[in-house]
């Protein structure tokens, strides 16, 4: 049998340098293509006026300066509707969005999987087949739910759409399912714990990584909430509403366009990087005894 | 493990309704956990889904009570509308190359990542799925990708304005921008230049009446109002319907005609945002943006009448 090349104790995918080698290529040049457009905003951005209407568009930037990223704040600055206003209405709606469709899903997700009454798996197949239903398609209803439900024009009709999402629910059940053993709960269990302390002491703290992750799937989706069909009032649109109006301005505006992209995803990539660097591998399962 | 049997024995007693409810009492906590979300769930999703497939043997315009009308919306998009083959083709198109290529290639590449050592993979983690991250951030390959044809159309919007009205000759520093807009408005104008002779009010405004840039607003009108909706764009221009709403609702009707502009956003634009969001290869971006881009009928048309007949 030929020796498994290793690195640091671990079997390395492949099994010759020649592998390796081609491997980089082809991450490199993947990663060159996956990088490029952000590369190029971020350029965009920092040009000065003479330099960005060249064409064909330079990939570099000779003299770089705040000019466009100032402009932004003043066209910013020029509407009726104070810009910390906006701000103050996309972190609510995120914020509470994130986390009610943190809590809902994993509840939901942590009865489906560990507490077998008649029904769970009926109402998980529901859930899991509607994973296939595009959102768009039932989205004229939904209009009408919440235009009866009286919630149009509040912060509530973007909210409440965002707390039961399916992706959510299925993967904190498919989570739950492979990482908190039923033997730990039932331990908590022995010990006089409530379903509730069970659920929230003992099988969340195992399952952080799926958090995190649904946390960075969760805040991107409703960070970029941008012109809907249920705000009306200019008061209570958002951010990325209001930034997009930059855009809709022309060609004038691509620089501020171009700086308003680029302030408008510096958020949720710090978010991206302290919860990837807060995703440590739990050891929940190491405990048992199988 | 005596627990269980006990359990058995006690089934073995009991009909199977008996059992039934003595397990739901058993674990009626459960019941309480999942209530919230199957509830918002059942309200956001389920609901919806069902009375959309109700709704869809129905005249329902959003605006008046709907009349059951059978089959004659599927009969209209199937038989009388042959631009909805179309879309239905391209859309199997993107599903049979983005579906199965996007998770081949994100999981080959997440099982390169994994074999790097931690603080590089966070590294090339980021880069990879920064992208994604940033919502319209994918815009940057449309203006690649989408070839001249649609950057021209728009560029020509918007200078058409900005032309016009001198708009953007103060903030020039030199006049070499002056020049390039000038050249592009005299090459591609006549490209427009068809949407606003057919609808009057629309198109460039000069400079103090009260419109800013490419007026699309009469546009919109007169499009619903050319689609027989009349009673819907009286009620759009009478109670100021909710101007997003409205404009989605126009972009289905856009579907079901098969105007340009409706039909290829729709049928353009969600692939490609999906082949961003599953962290995929760009060989699929490859594929033959410029002919999903524009209908071929579209550009037959465009300019004359046909173009808004639709269907």
């Amino acid at each position: 049998m030929k020796k498994l090349r290793t690195r640091k104790h671990r079997v390395v995918l492949s099994r010759s340098i020649g592998g390796d080698f081609g491997v980089t290529i082809f991450m490199l040049l993947l990663g060159v293509v996956m990088f490029f457009p952000m590369y190029y905003l971020i350029i965009q951005s920092l040009k000065p006026l003479d330099e960005l209407f060249y064409f064909p568009p330079r990939m570099y930037v000779t003299n770089p300066s705040f000019e466009n990223f100032s402009d932004l704040f003043n066209l910013l600055n020029t509407s009726w509707v104070p810009f910390s206003r906006y701000l103050f209405n996309t972190v609510f709606i995120t914020v509470c969005g994130t986390f009610g469709n943190l809590i809902l899903s994993s509840m939901c997700a942590y009865a489906l999987s560990k507490l077998p009454f008649p029904g769970h798996k009926f109402t998980f197949q529901v859930i899991q087949k509607s994973l296939m239903i595009n959102s768009e398609v039932a989205q004229l209803m939904v209009f009408v739910i919440i235009s009866k439900l009286g919630m149009l024009d509040s912060y509530w009709a973007i909210i409440i759409p965002a707390l039961a999402t399916p992706l959510g629910l299925y993967l904190m059940k498919q989570f739950i399912d492979s990482n908190v053993s039923t033997e730990i709960l039932e331990s908590a269990r022995l010990d006089g714990a409530g379903e509730f302390r069970t659920f929230w002491s003992i099988a969340m703290p195992m399952v952080k990584p799926a958090w995190l992750t649904l946390i960075i799937y969760s805040f991107q989706g409703l960070w970029n909430t941008g012109q809907n069909i249920y705000i009306y009032s200019e008061q209570l649109k958002t951010l990325n509403f209001t930034i997009n109006q930059v855009l809709l301005e022309g060609i004038v505006r691509s620089g501020a366009s171009a700086a308003a992209t680029v302030v408008m995803m510096i958020v949720p990539i710090v978010v991206f990087v302290i919860s990837q660097s807060r995703i440590i591998e739990t050891m929940g399962s190491s405990g048992m005894k199988d | 493990m005596a627990k269980k049997e006990k359990e058995v024995i006690a089934h073995g007693d009991k009909t199977r309704l008996q059992w039934t409810w003595h397990l739901m009492k058993q674990y009626k906590i459960g019941y309480v956990m999942i209530a919230p979300y199957v509830l918002l769930f059942t309200l956001i999703t389920v609901i919806p889904v069902f009375s959309g497939i109700l709704v869809s043997f129905t005249d329902f315009n959003l605006l008046q009570m709907p009349n059951w009308v059978g089959l004659d919306n599927y009969i209209n998009l199937f038989i009388n509308d042959d631009l909805f083959i179309t879309a239905v083709k391209n859309t199997m198109i993107f599903a049979i190359t983005v579906g199965p290529g996007s998770y081949i290639l994100s999981f080959v590449v997440a099982w390169f990542i994994n074999e790097l050592t931690p603080k590089v993979r966070a590294f090339v983690t980021l880069i990879f799925y920064a992208p994604s991250l940033c919502g319209g951030i994918y815009v940057v390959f449309n203006y690649i990708f989408s070839g001249l044809l649609w950057s021209f159309e728009r560029l020509a919007n918007e200078l058409g304005h900005y032309c016009h009205a001198d708009f953007v000759l103060p903030r020039c520093k030199n006049d070499y921008a002056y020049r390039y807009f000038h050249r592009f408005v005299d090459v591609i104008g006549y490209r427009v230049s068809f949407l606003y002779r057919r609808f009057p009010g629309t198109g460039p405004q000069p400079i103090g009446s009260g419109c800013c840039g490419w007026n699309y607003k009469p546009l919109a009108g007169a499009l619903v109002y050319h689609s027989a909706q009349h009673e819907a764009a009286a009620f759009v221009r009478r109670y100021h319907v909710n101007h997003q709403l409205f404009r989605i609702w126009r972009n289905c009707d856009n579907l079901v005609r098969g105007y340009s502009y409706g039909l290829c956003r729709v049928h353009a634009f969600p692939p490609f945002k999906r082949i961003w969001y599953h962290t995929v290869g760009i060989w699929i971006c490859m594929c033959d943006f410029h002919g999903t881009f524009l209908p071929d009928d579209w550009i037959k048309h465009a300019g004359t009448e046909d173009a808004f007949k639709g269907g």
